[in-house]
Parts: C-alpha cells; structure tokens; sequence
C-alpha cells in the first residue's frame, strides 16, 4: 500500500500547491525577459532550476537570459545543458551558435560522444519515466496472459498466448533498460563548461603543479576522471589537463 | 725651444732693469668673486725668507686646509732669488663683500704687512666651476713680479671680457593662435656669439608636448649656419623641430627645453705663453615656455560627414578601369592632397552596390614634414573591387569635408559619381530568390526567444527509486502462486484412476491416430480400430481382453448406464471391424467408420464422467 501512494505520488508530481508556485514563477520569468528585465528573469529562472534541474524548457529559458545579459560561460552550459535534454530542439541550437559568439577565442575541435548519448537520442521520443511505466505495465501484462495461458487447455490458443508472454516480457525488459540508461545519462556528467575567466589548466590534480593551458569563458571539456576536487579534462584541441572543480560547471 | 730663448732674453733685460732687494709680501688669492659655495685659495707670498709668519684671522671664513709653507730658490746667471709662500684654503661664511686682512712678517727685523683683499661672495653656484689643471710652472715667480711688462708685452692681445655671455637657447613657434588639429611648427635653436664656444652639450629635460600629437622632423645633419639674433651675428644651430598637431582647445603651455654646455670662458690669466687661460664650466641653459591658444573648430556649421581634416585639401577619386568583365578586379583610388592634419583626418568610405565586391583599402600615405609648411603631402586609399554579376553599376559620390584655416570655414567636395560597366558575367539573381535566401538567413541569424510552455519534470525518475523494481517485480511473484494453485486443484480433483484414465485417453488418441494414418489400407485400419476400440474400453470400463466378447461388452456398458443407442453402435462398429478382416468391403465405408468410432468413444466418455 505504502509503495502504491509513492507510485502516485510519481504520477502526480510533488504536490499541487508546489505546482501552482512554480507556474506563478515561469510566467514572471518570462514577462521579465519580454520586458527586458533579463537579469530578473534569470534570476527567477536560476530558482526554478533549482527545483527542477532537468528540466529542458528552464535550461533553455535560462541560458537564453544569460546570452541576453552577455555571460558567455553561464549561457553556454544552460543551453548545452538543454540540448543534453532535449537533442532535437531547434532553438536551443541556434542560441547557443550567438553564445559561442561571445567567446573571446574559438576553439575547433570535436570532443568524444558518449554511447549512452545516441541511445538517449534513438529512445527520446518517450521521457525516461514513460519507459519505466512502460516497462511496469508490459509486465503486468505478461503475467496476466501467463496466467491464462497456464488456465486455458486449448492447444493453438495457449501457443498464441505463449508467444505473447514472451512478447510483452521482451518490451517490460527492453523499456527498463532504456528508462535506466537515459537517466543514468542525464544524471551523469560528461562535460564541463568553464564559467570563469583565465582558469588553469594543470599538469597533474595539484595546485602548485606545471601550468599546461589557460582557459577562456565557455571552453568544453570532456571529463576523464574525477576527484574530489579536481577534474581531468580532454579539450577540443586534444590537450588533456586537470582543473579545479570550482571553476568549471559539469552537465 | 723658441719659449726658451724668449724667456733668456727677457731675463737678461730684466737683469739690467730691475733694483732688487726690496722685501715684499703680497696676497694672491685664486678668484676675487666667487660663490657661497665655493672654496678659494689665499697664498701669501714674499720674495725672502721672512721669519715669525702671522696669519691674518679670517674672520668670515673656515679655513679648510693651511697653511702649506712652501720654499723656492731660483739661481739664473749667479744671481740668487728665493720665494717663501703660505697658503691656505678658505671657504667664506656669509654673502657680501667679504675682506682678508694683512699677515705680517719679520724680516731683518722689520715687521712687514701684506695688503688686504676684498673678496665678493655671492649666490650659490650649482655647479662649481672646474678649472682646468692649473698650469704652475717653475717661473711663476717672474710673471707674477714681472705682471706689468708681460701686459705691456701683450698689450695689442686684448682678452675678451664677456667671453660666455653670447650663447642664447631659442625656441621659435610658427603661430601663437591656433584650431585645434592645426598643425604649429617648433624649433629649438642654440645661438653662440663669436666671442662664446662650448664643448659638449647634453640634454636635460625634453619638451613632452601634452595635448599635442607631435611629429618630429628628422634632420639628416646639423649643420651650423649664421643667423642674426637681435642685430648681432650669431652661429646658429638647430636642435629639434617637430610639427604639433593640438588636441584640445584651451592656453596649451609647451615644457621648455633645457640643455647643459660645458662651456668655455676665459679664468683672466695666461699660461706660461702668454695665452689666455680657458677654463671650462657648465651651465644649463632653457629656452623658456611656449603657449599656444587653441581655438575650437565651430561646431555650428559643422557638415554630416566631418571626419577631423583641417588644413586645406583638395579631394579625388579615381578608377582605373570602367569597363571590366565579371571577377575582374578593378582599382578605386581616393586621394587628399594638400597641407594639414594629414596624419590624423580619415578618408571616407565609397559605397558600392552589393554586386560589386569591396575589398578593405590598402593605404598609401605619403606626408612631408617641415617647418616652413608644417604638414603637406597625400593620402590615398586603394580599393579592389571585383564585380560579380554582368550589367551597369554606380558608384555614389563621395564627399569629403574640412576645416579650412585660411577663411576660418568648412569646405566640402564632392567627387563625381563612378559608372562601371561589367560587360562579361552572370546574370544577376532576380529579387525574388535572393529575398527568400535573405529571410532563411535571417531566420536562422535571429536569437530564439523563450519556450513559453513548460512541462514540469521535477528531476525524479522512477527507476532511481526502489520501489520502481518491486512494481516491476512483483508480478513476476504472481506467476508460481498461481501454477502451484492450480497443480493443487488438479490434485484435489483427481486420484489415482485418474491418473490411469489419462493415460488410457493419451492410448485411445494414439490408436485412432494409429488408425487414421492407416486409411486407405483396409486391413491395417480395421486392426488398427479394432484395437483402439478395445484399448479404449480397457481403460474405461477396466476390462480384460479375454472378456471380450459383445455379450460381457454390452452387459458392461449397460452397468455403466451408457445408452443403447451407443452400445449398439460400438457393437456394430465391433462387426464391422471383424467383417472387414475377414471379408471383401468396399473401400469408402472407412472414412466413415474411422469418424464413427471418434463419435462414439466422446459420446461414451462424456457418459461415464457423468
């Protein structure tokens, strides 16, 4: 019973009231914005983030404020961000081209996908939750007919039915495991953006080790290995460094 | 050698002039009018061995060292002379005309006095004068005792008095009122009079010209010329010019220049030959500070496209082809020329149809710098243009504007308007299409604005959570519940004969499966159905074969209240099996009995579950 209310609880969000809130907010967000007012809107947009983190709309929003008050770094994580949510959304893109704008130097250079990224974008068209209900449901569904199947004494029929259990079972597994990856996904961080300006690039995961590079604004990285403080990250030019953990935001 | 013979003829006057004998003590002090500063020698000198030497008290003076007795005998054709001298060095206390009183001396029991010397002491001097090596020489004596013949020698010898007196360091600008970017010229110039020289000259402070854009005019050499300064002549020799542009209206102030000279000038004694001796000094000398009002261009009348020229100009534009085929450069040319800013003024920018690609301008700038004109020369900037599509295009005037600083107003030209003709090429694309390529771009080129819908998430997913497994799971758990469930039913429905009748039905179907395969085989199919029925009612009914005979049969179907009508049909199906082993039959009745004896043995099962 007590695990049926958190499955409703799922189903239905947080809580009405919490909702209510957050709409109230997003529409304050967005009439800043249209008023110009872009340091309030992301201001607004920032404490929505803060509650719903993968939110792709918010990112989006976000990193659009961002771009209109011209910081380069918080702007391209936002809206890279959004597209790590949402890989197909159009605007988002076209954003973050005028973001990389603000960049003081372009780098050229492609970083490594991760695998889990083209999987995320084969399985997108549902949300990594839907999967989950999906893969619930499907299994409901399999016992059910394998429980008229084990019920039935006709022959064809509980071949057909037979089949059909396996069917539906292939689709609860198959559901789970894309559900599990694009959250794993979502939830894991593969690249960085560097938010501050001048940041250093070290040798080794020390503060006093040899100096490789200095990084501008809104360069991205692809991290490697982690610690608690320090990030070892390969840059678009395949130059491969540590940087400090603060310095940079991981998405 | 000639200083030699002159010095024994005139001892050898000398010897028959002079009534010797005669004591004397005299003062000698190295320079009668000298700094606060500075420090003098005072030497008393008699030309016998006086004895019990007094020195005067020098009252306003501190004596630095002294006395220094020093003792000469001379011995020239038998005749015996000596000096005996005392000397001391004193630096004075105050500013004034300072007085040295008498030492005295006994000699031969006479007391003698040598006279008083007054001594002018002024200002500081910043940098003491450094007298060359004073020449001393072992006949001082004699031109010190013989001063006044050595003048009468030398009387034609006139020693220039005001021998450093004639170096003037001028600066002269070419106007004291100007706009501002007026180009004013400056030169610094050092004049020397014919009675002054120098040896080395050393730059102290250097103008820094603020407010002012500066170019210096680089002299190749410096050549002395003569020139006249306040009616007198002079060497000339010019120092630095530059040409200033200034950048602010107001009283601008110009830093003086300040150089230092090792200066020559006369000590007022000779050497040994009778020369005047030259000691060399430094003095620093500033040419005084320049101003220079600036006036601000009017700004009422100022025309659009002003861009700072002030001078005067004049203004062309030039291409060096007009007719040219597609993707062939061409040059445009824009020229000023005349006297002015030119350094700072920027030329206008052509304007060319879209279809004619501009190319950013090479310049060519070719500016003179002198004092008489300032700043005169040209400025151009070269254009390529390469024309992309066939047909006439035109380029709009140019015009250029500026300040002119003889009738104190701004003046505009304009160039005339260039036509091309691009004979060879594409076609230009119609309207339409590059409108619609311009609005894709342009789509693309705008910032996207907000997405105003938004999808609440909430950052929770189901499979992150734990009871997402149990949901998942636990149907699973469902499904031996249930197969265990019905196994136990079945077990409750049935027992062990049961069991047995199952197995009997699995033996009845195998034998009318027998049997069916056997169709169209006579004798094999009725064995083969004749069994199956047999088989069938072993199972049944719990019969022995060895009671098989249609008697007991049908005694036992009648116990198992099984109906006539079906007992007569397994009898007669029972004949017909027999018969056909034994006799001729016709060959379709088979099918008919195989489909007969399936009816049968479901009718009677469903009789005996009953």
């Amino acid at each position: 019973m007590k695990q049926l209310l958190i499955l409703l609880s799922f189903c239905f969000s947080v809580g009405l009231q919490a909702q209510e809130d957050n709409d109230a907010l997003f529409t304050k967000g967005i009439n800043a914005f249209n008023e110009k007012d872009y340091a309030a809107s992301a201001q607004v947009f920032e404490k929505l983030v803060k509650t719903d983190s993968l939110n792709a709309t918010l990112h989006y929003n976000l990193g659009t404020a961002y771009l209109r008050l011209q910081n380069t770094g918080l702007s391209i994580y936002h809206l890279e961000k959004s597209l790590k949510l949402q890989p197909d959304y159009e605007p988002a893109r076209i954003n973050l081209n005028f973001a990389e704008k603000l960049k003081t130097k372009v780098t050229k250079g492609n970083l490594p996908i991760p695998q889990q990224q083209m999987l995320y974008s084969v399985f997108n068209f549902l949300k990594p939750n839907t999967w989950a209900y999906l893969a619930i449901a499907s299994m409901f569904l399999t016992v059910i007919v394998l429980v008229v199947y084990r019920l039935n004494s006709n022959a064809t029929a509980k071949k057909a039915l037979f089949t059909l259990s396996i069917f539906t079972l292939s689709i609860s597994i198959g559901s789970y495991f894309i559900s599990k990856n694009q959250s794993d996904y979502l939830l894991m961080n593969n690249y960085i953006i560097v938010k501050d300006k001048d940041v250093l690039l070290m040798n080794e995961p020390r503060s006093v080790a040899k100096i490789t590079a200095t990084l501008n604004e809104g360069e991205k990285g692809f991290i490697q290995e982690e610690t608690n403080q320090w990030i070892k990250i390969q840059l678009q030019n395949d130059t491969i460094g540590w940087v400090d953990k603060k310095n940079v935001l991981q998405y | 050698m000639y200083a030699k013979h002159f010095i024994y003829t005139f001892l050898a006057l000398f010897t028959s002039i002079a009534t010797w004998a005669q004591f004397q003590i005299r003062t000698q002090v190295s320079s009668q009018s000298i700094g606060i500063n500075q420090v003098i020698e005072v030497r008393f000198v008699m030309n016998d061995d006086g004895d019990d030497f007094k020195r005067p008290s020098f009252e306003n003076f501190d004596i630095l060292g002294g006395p220094n007795p020093s003792i000469s005998y001379v011995s020239v054709n038998g005749r015996n002379s000596m000096e005996k001298s005392f000397s001391f060095f004193v630096q004075p206390k105050k500013k004034g005309n300072l007085i040295i009183g008498s030492a005295s001396v006994v000699f031969e029991g006479k007391q003698y006095k040598s006279q008083q010397v007054t001594i002018h002491v002024g200002d500081a001097v910043q940098e003491q004068p450094r007298p060359q090596q004073r020449r001393r020489d072992p006949f001082a004596a004699f031109f010190e005792e013989e001063e006044d013949f050595y003048n009468r020698q030398r009387q034609q010898q006139q020693l220039p008095k005001n021998m450093g007196q004639g170096i003037h360091l001028v600066a002269k600008i070419s106007k004291t009122s100007a706009y501002v970017n007026e180009p004013v010229t400056i030169e610094y110039g050092l004049y020397v009079s014919d009675q002054a020289g120098f040896n080395t000259m050393a730059v102290k402070n250097m103008p820094k010209y603020e407010n002012f854009w500066n170019h210096m005019i680089e002299q190749k050499q410096q050549n002395v010329t003569r020139a006249t300064l306040n009616g007198k002549s002079y060497r000339y020799l010019a120092l630095q010019k530059a040409v200033l542009l200034p950048q602010k209206d107001g009283t601008l102030k110009i830093d003086p220049l300040e150089i230092e000279l090792d200066e020559q000038y006369y000590t007022g004694r000779a050497d040994v030959f009778g020369a005047p001796e030259i000691g060399i000094r430094k003095k620093v000398y500033s040419s005084g500070s320049k101003t220079i009002q600036v006036k601000q261009l009017p700004l009422d009348s100022q025309p659009a496209g002003y861009t700072g020229a002030v001078g005067s100009y004049q203004f062309t534009v030039q291409a060096n082809k007009t007719s040219v085929k597609a993707n062939e450069p061409l040059e445009l040319i824009l020229t000023v020329q005349g006297k002015g800013n030119l350094d700072l003024l920027t030329l206008p920018k052509p304007v060319a149809p879209t279809a004619l690609e501009l190319y950013d301008p090479e310049k060519i700038n070719r500016v003179n710098k002198s004092i008489s004109a300032g700043m005169e020369g040209s400025k151009a900037e070269k254009y390529v243009i390469v024309p992309q599509y066939k047909g006439t295009y035109t380029i709009e005037p140019i015009t250029f504007s500026y300040f002119d600083t003889v009738s104190k107003t701004y003046k505009t030209i304009t160039s005339q308007p260039i036509t091309i003709e691009v004979t060879d090429g594409p076609e230009l694309p119609t309207n339409a299409s590059m409108n619609n390529k311009a609005e894709v771009v342009s789509d693309k080129m705008q910032m996207q604005p907000l997405n105003k819908n938004i999808e609440w998430f909430n950052g929770n997913f189901i499979t992150q959570n734990k009871s997402f497994y149990a949901w998942w799971l636990a149907p699973l758990l469902l499904l031996p519940i249930v197969f265990l469930a019905k196994k136990v039913s079945d077990k409750k429905a049935g027992d062990v004969s049961g069991n047995k009748l199952k197995a009997s039905n699995k033996l009845a179907k195998k034998y009318l499966s027998a049997a069916k395969t056997q169709i169209g085989n006579k004798e094999a199919f009725y064995e083969a159905l004749e069994r199956c029925l047999h088989n069938y009612l072993k199972a049944k009914l719990k019969i022995e074969t060895t009671e098989m005979s249609n008697d007991t049969i049908t005694e036992l179907l009648q116990n198992n209240q099984i109906n006539s009508e079906d007992i007569s049909t397994f009898i007669s199906i029972k004949t017909t099996c027999e018969m056909a082993r034994y006799a001729q039959m016709d060959i379709q009745t088979m099918q008919n009995d195989y489909d007969l004896a399936v009816q049968l043995i479901n009718s009677i099962d469903k009789q005996i579950k009953k």
